[in-house]
């Protein structure tokens, strides 16, 4: 049975008067794949740097590996077993590739040389070269390989494939796949639905710093579905303004139903309603994201 | 691996840093028979003009001639400013160069951070503080004027001791301003006040008016000509600088922990 890792109750950040993060509640079990989804500035970046410590919540609590995210001790040892891949994937400029290896390898007693050597080649990474003459790409995946090699429980990643071409993005996929199948919980954010919908088992959307969707993505393929409707005379707004109902469109004769469960009582709502033709269809993640934010 | 990373990043100031020190030690110890003569020509072209007293005693006396222009003027504004830049540094310069993201998910703590760089700071301004103390000695070998160790090194420590207030302003103007070259143009600027204000003092020993004595890094910092007995020391101006320094790092550490990266 799988136990949550990582938690956060109420948390909260401001920056002056504007909120960043609201009431953020989250769960995230252990060896699962979680997506973070959100527009920008949606509250993500700030979400994931108060988990880390680099942030103060201005209210609420976190907690991961139930160690106290607010706690600078604690912290530290939080730290300890995590890899965190930052949005922008800078790294010093006036390290070598081999020097910064080595450099992050000193903090991490569980670190995979056997893993390292694989990225390594895998990515053809020029171990000579200086951090600063590296490309975009090349920056991203000497970013990655410190963070996978850390021998953590818990990879934190923000964008983690920005910057990749689509082979690299497949390779990295691959990767956390295989790294959740070891036993590590990965919790990342992405602007790419594809990759979110293609690897992870739960999904979290936020926007404006609160959380709209907090469920697995099984769950969203079997429940959510798109119920798109012909009527014989032209129908009123709100008619499905029914539990389960996400977003209503309404355009004369034609109604399209978003709907996160409650799929057969919006139907039999809609036979009730003499429709000529009923279509049930599933629903993609990007299609749950966009909607999702549509309907705020 | 932390020692070696403060060390990577500033590196390359200290190392510039210590071949300007260098030259400037060098150049006054060898060019000293050339000065001198500079002076005599000047005197033989205007003699009716009065000599500065400090130029008097520097031709007749070599430690206070070393003392004058190392310690006490050139060689003391070169390592006050190369010790204001290798102060910069830290989280908040990271913070501006983007990799502070990369640091801070590393397990250590950001006091141990600001401890190690602050350490490796002190560790290049003090070896850089002492080049002179060995270089003169061993120089002036060459120009037949003996320089005693003991002074070299005794005014090395004041320098470095007295001067550690510049290295800690470089510390906290880099913590307090996020951005990669404000603070050196600020810290730059500061010093380079400092010592615009200071130079009529300086050069001809006119006394100070007394919110500038208050201030004065650069009197601690040189001490006195000859430091040969316990009272030649400043010790209560040195005391009031290490306390103003420590207070400095104190700050930056205290604005480091509370501070959202």
């Amino acid at each position: 049975m799988s136990s949550v890792i990582l938690e956060t109750e109420a948390l909260s950040k401001n920056y002056g008067r504007f909120e960043a993060v609201r009431q953020l509640s989250l769960a995230v079990q252990q060896g699962s794949i979680t997506g973070f989804l959100g527009q920008n500035g949606a509250g993500k970046s700030s979400t994931i740097k108060m988990l880390l410590g680099m942030m103060r919540p201005t209210s609420g609590s976190g907690r991961i590996f139930d160690l106290r995210i607010d706690h600078p001790g604690q912290s530290i040892n939080i730290r300890k077993r995590t890899a965190f891949v930052n949005e922008d994937k800078r790294l010093y400029d006036y390290m070598t590739v081999e020097q910064i290896i080595n450099f992050t390898r000193s903090f991490f007693p569980r670190w995979r040389n056997d893993l390292e050597k694989h990225l390594v080649e895998e990515f053809g990474l020029p171990l000579d070269r200086k951090i600063k003459k590296l490309s975009k790409g090349m920056r991203t995946q000497t970013a990655l390989l410190l963070a996978f090699c850390r021998g953590a429980e818990l990879l934190i990643l923000d964008e983690p494939t920005e910057g990749l071409d689509p082979v690299n993005i497949e390779k990295v996929l691959k990767l956390l796949v295989g790294f959740a199948a070891e036993g590590m919980t990965v919790f990342f954010s992405s602007h790419q639905i594809f990759e979110v919908e293609q690897i992870a088992d739960h999904v979290f959307i936020i926007d404006r710093g609160r959380l709209l969707v907090d469920a697995s993505l099984d769950q969203m393929k079997e429940e959510y579905r798109r119920i798109n409707l012909v009527f014989a005379g032209p129908v009123e707004k709100g008619t499905f303004a029914l539990e389960g109902v996400v977003r209503e469109q309404i355009d004369g004769r034609t109604a399209s139903v978003l709907a996160s469960g409650n799929t057969e009582r919006i139907v039999d709502c809609a036979r009730g309603l003499h429709a000529t033709s009923i279509d049930v269809l599933p629903v993609s993640l990007k299609e749950i994201f966009l909607e999702s934010l549509k309907g705020r | 691996m932390l020692w070696y990373k403060a060390w990577l990043e500033t590196r390359f100031r200290f190392l510039i840093a210590a071949i300007l020190v260098c030259a400037c030690s060098a150049f006054f110890v060898l060019g000293n028979p050339f000065i001198l003569g500079t002076w005599r020509e000047w005197q033989q072209l205007h003699p009716h003009e009065q000599e500065r007293a400090w130029i008097l005693r520097a031709t007749a006396d070599y430690p206070y001639f070393i003392w004058h222009f190392v310690f006490r003027i050139l060689l003391q504004q070169l390592w006050v400013l190369c010790a204001i830049l290798i102060g910069f540094g830290g989280l908040s310069r990271e913070s501006a160069q983007g990799t502070v993201g990369f640091t801070l998910s590393l397990p250590i703590g950001r006091r141990r951070l600001v401890g190690v760089n602050t350490c490796v700071g002190i560790i290049e301004i003090a070896l850089l503080g002492f080049i002179p103390a060995l270089l003169i000695p061993i120089l002036s070998v060459f120009i037949d004027k003996p320089y005693p160790v003991i002074q070299g090194i005794s005014h090395s420590l004041l320098m470095v001791l007295g001067g550690l207030v510049f290295f800690s302003l470089g510390v906290i103007l880099s913590t307090l301003i996020q951005s990669e070259h404000t603070p050196t143009l600020i810290g730059v600027g500061i010093v380079a006040l400092f010592y615009f204000i200071l130079t009529p003092y300086a050069d001809d020993g006119a006394p100070e008016p007394l919110w500038l004595k208050m201030i004065d890094a650069s009197r601690v910092m040189a001490g006195t000509p000859y430091l040969s007995s316990f009272s030649a020391y400043p010790w209560v101006g040195l005391g009031l600088s290490l306390l103003v320094a420590l207070v400095l790092f104190c700050l930056a550490l205290r604005i480091t922990e509370k501070r959202d990266y």
